[in-house]
């Protein structure tokens, strides 16, 4: 642990931010502990005993950014109202792009001003808007709207609920304008942020290509691999690749981040810009490709790791990937404490954790297995197979808590969807690429994105209807992943431990 | 100047190949139109609703145990769905909820 020392410390705001949680103590109490606490840290700095301060500093900087992150402003609307007012009145400017679902559009406001009364107040806090009408709406528009007040709805749909997902965005309240008794109208425009207008124009460029090259599902699949948006995805879809357990390939990831840094790099070694100028500008494309995306955690995560790594090659140093992992978990956590409690990001670390601790092992010990009994043929294969396996084992009893469903096809649909969906993540970049400057090729590249899209849908569609290819779970009690996770853990601490043995 | 390094032999190659596969699928469609409709069907990856089990039509938003074990009554006490259209004969499903529903669904 102490050759990886971002990890104890991560670990260690980790169980602060759960303590947190649970705990009913005020943030004073422990914004008091935490300060003298850290006066300690520097009164004791040389000596031995820093150390526990400086861990228990950490502990307890995860239950103060946790709290913190639930203190609500005095003016924030859910301290102004109640949730018995009938009626509200309020401007805000449109924070999030505008999803448009079945003539609905949907976004989120954040709240300048509420009338309570006659008066109008200064408010602050974040409301989900349902617009029920034909209206073309923007980010960073100004809105005036009235209309009734909702709670979220309470879904509880496999386990995942609804309210408390808001919640933990910050969202309190839903209100929807409907044609009655609700009024919405524009006052203002470009008010949001230039960078993000910036962004959502290039992203509508983008659309804009899928739009007029592709149909329906190929377009809302490269939606969801390149620009990060899944909404337009149709169910019985994503029902199928919740089956097969390869629901994490519509996610943007280290492969996507992969691609985008092998294009730019390649692009500006072409062009003969030097080594260092081509690493710092390539970090830099990463970040804003993780602001077109919506900076989701997985794709955080991969824009520090592959950040990280480029770095270590402009300065010449080491790369650790258990420190780098540690340290975007971090920086996410630091922002965002509450991510801790979403799947999205549970999956993403832990996935990734265990391909890189479980699939060398597995590799190792099934080629070892192979020379003995002479198979030579199948030794490619066994790296997929590994990588495969070790994730499916990471995530095992979270994808049985979260989804109540057992799927041992995972490993052999992961083997063949993933390598395959790299060409057709490829394909679709290769696409924007061709759109914006060749375009009379477009259509022989949206045909081939057709192609390959299709046969991944019926690929999947094969795995998921084999029989003994998923099974569903009517319970799957939480304390079974907190066993299964100790007994890794200390699997983990164990191969560590003999690893180093044997070194030595 | 006609040298290429690894890379760019890969990405060049990576977009004839794409290229070399949209023309030939946009000639096989022309010679044989009916391998397009049967590649880019989505019915083949829908639930087929004379199929499906009860735990399968709850997973779906919008449906939830009652109307599901409506919807599995009714097919058991006509065979089978003949159309989705049908759907609107179940309680519960109005032309609002059956717009929403009817594309989880095919009838093989």
């Amino acid at each position: 642990m102490l050759a990886y020392p971002l990890i104890s410390l991560s670990l260690l705001f980790c169980l602060g931010i759960i303590v947190g949680f649970y705990i009913r103590f005020s943030f004073l109490f422990f914004y008091v502990f935490t300060l003298i606490d850290f006066i300690l840290g520097i009164i004791f700095y040389k000596k031995k005993i820093s150390h526990l301060f400086i861990f228990l500093a950490v502990f307890l900087l995860g239950i103060l950014s946790l709290k913190n992150s639930l203190l609500l402003s005095n003016c924030h609307i859910k301290r102004l109202i109640s949730n018995k007012t009938p009626y509200l009145s309020l401007v805000g400017i449109i924070e999030s792009e505008p999803v448009y679902q079945k003539k609905v559009a949907s976004f989120i406001l954040r709240l300048e001003g509420l009338k309570i009364g006659q008066a109008w107040l200064k408010s602050s806090g974040k409301v989900l808007i349902r617009v029920f009408r034909d209206i073309k709406l923007n980010y960073g528009e100004r809105l005036y709207l009235s209309t009734e007040l909702n709670l979220p709805v309470y879904l509880n749909r496999r386990g995942f609920k609804y309210q408390d997902y808001l919640k933990r965005k910050g969202i309190y309240y839903v209100l929807n304008i409907k044609k009655e008794n609700s009024f919405l109208r524009i006052i203002d425009k470009d008010k949001g942020d230039l960078l993000k207008r910036f962004i959502l124009r290039l992203k509508g460029k983008i659309e804009d290509v899928f739009e007029m090259n592709l149909s329906f599902i190929s377009k809302a699949i490269l939606k969801a691999i390149i620009l990060g948006q899944r909404e337009e995805i149709p169910y019985y879809v994503k029902n199928n690749l919740i089956y097969s357990g390869t629901l994490h390939i519509i996610a943007i990831s280290g492969l996507h981040l992969g691609i985008v840094v092998f294009i730019v790099l390649l692009v500006l070694k072409i062009i003969k810009i030097p080594r260092k100028v081509r690493f710092v500008f390539t970090i830099l494309i990463l970040f804003f490709y993780c602001g077109l995306t919506q900076a989701r955690p997985s794709v955080v995560r991969a824009t520090i790791m592959s950040s990280s790594l480029l770095l270590s090659y402009f300065f010449k140093r080491p790369f650790n990937i258990y420190n780098t992992l540690a340290l975007a978990g971090l920086i996410i956590l630091l922002f965002s404490p509450l991510q801790l409690f979403e799947v999205g990001f549970q999956l993403s670390f832990l996935s990734v954790i265990f391909i890189v601790w479980l699939s060398p092992l597995v590799k190792s010990f099934f080629l070892r297995e192979l020379k003995k009994l002479n198979i030579v043929w199948i030794e490619p294969f066994v790296g997929l197979f590994s990588v495969s396996l070790s994730a499916w084992l990471g995530l095992l009893p979270l994808i049985s808590y979260y989804f109540k469903i057992f799927s041992p096809i995972t490993v052999l649909a992961n083997m063949i969807i993933v390598p395959y969906m790299t060409i057709i993540v490829a394909a679709g970049f290769a696409l924007l690429c061709i759109a914006f400057f060749l375009p009379f090729l477009s259509f022989s590249f949206s045909l081939s994105i057709e192609f390959l899209i299709s046969i991944l849908l019926k690929i999947n569609y094969l795995l998921v209807n084999l029989p003994g290819a998923y099974f569903r779970l009517s319970h799957f009690p939480f304390l079974y992943i907190l066993l299964y996770y100790l007994a890794v853990s200390f699997l983990f601490g164990l191969s560590h431990f003999l690893k180093t043995r044997l070194i030595r | 100047m006609l040298y290429l390094t690894k890379q760019e032999r890969l990405v060049i190659l990576f977009f004839i190949g794409i290229i070399i596969l949209g023309i030939s699928l946009n000639l096989l469609f022309k010679l044989y139109s009916p391998f397009k409709a049967f590649l880019f069907s989505e019915d083949a990856i829908k639930i087929d609703i004379n199929c499906a089990d009860k735990e399968t039509l709850i997973s779906l938003p919008g449906i939830g145990e009652r109307l599901a074990q409506r919807i599995i009554e009714y097919r058991t006490n006509n065979q089978g769905f003949k159309d989705l259209e049908e759907l609107k004969k179940i309680k519960g499903i109005g032309i609002e909820k059956y717009e929403t529903i009817k594309e989880y669904f095919k009838i093989r």
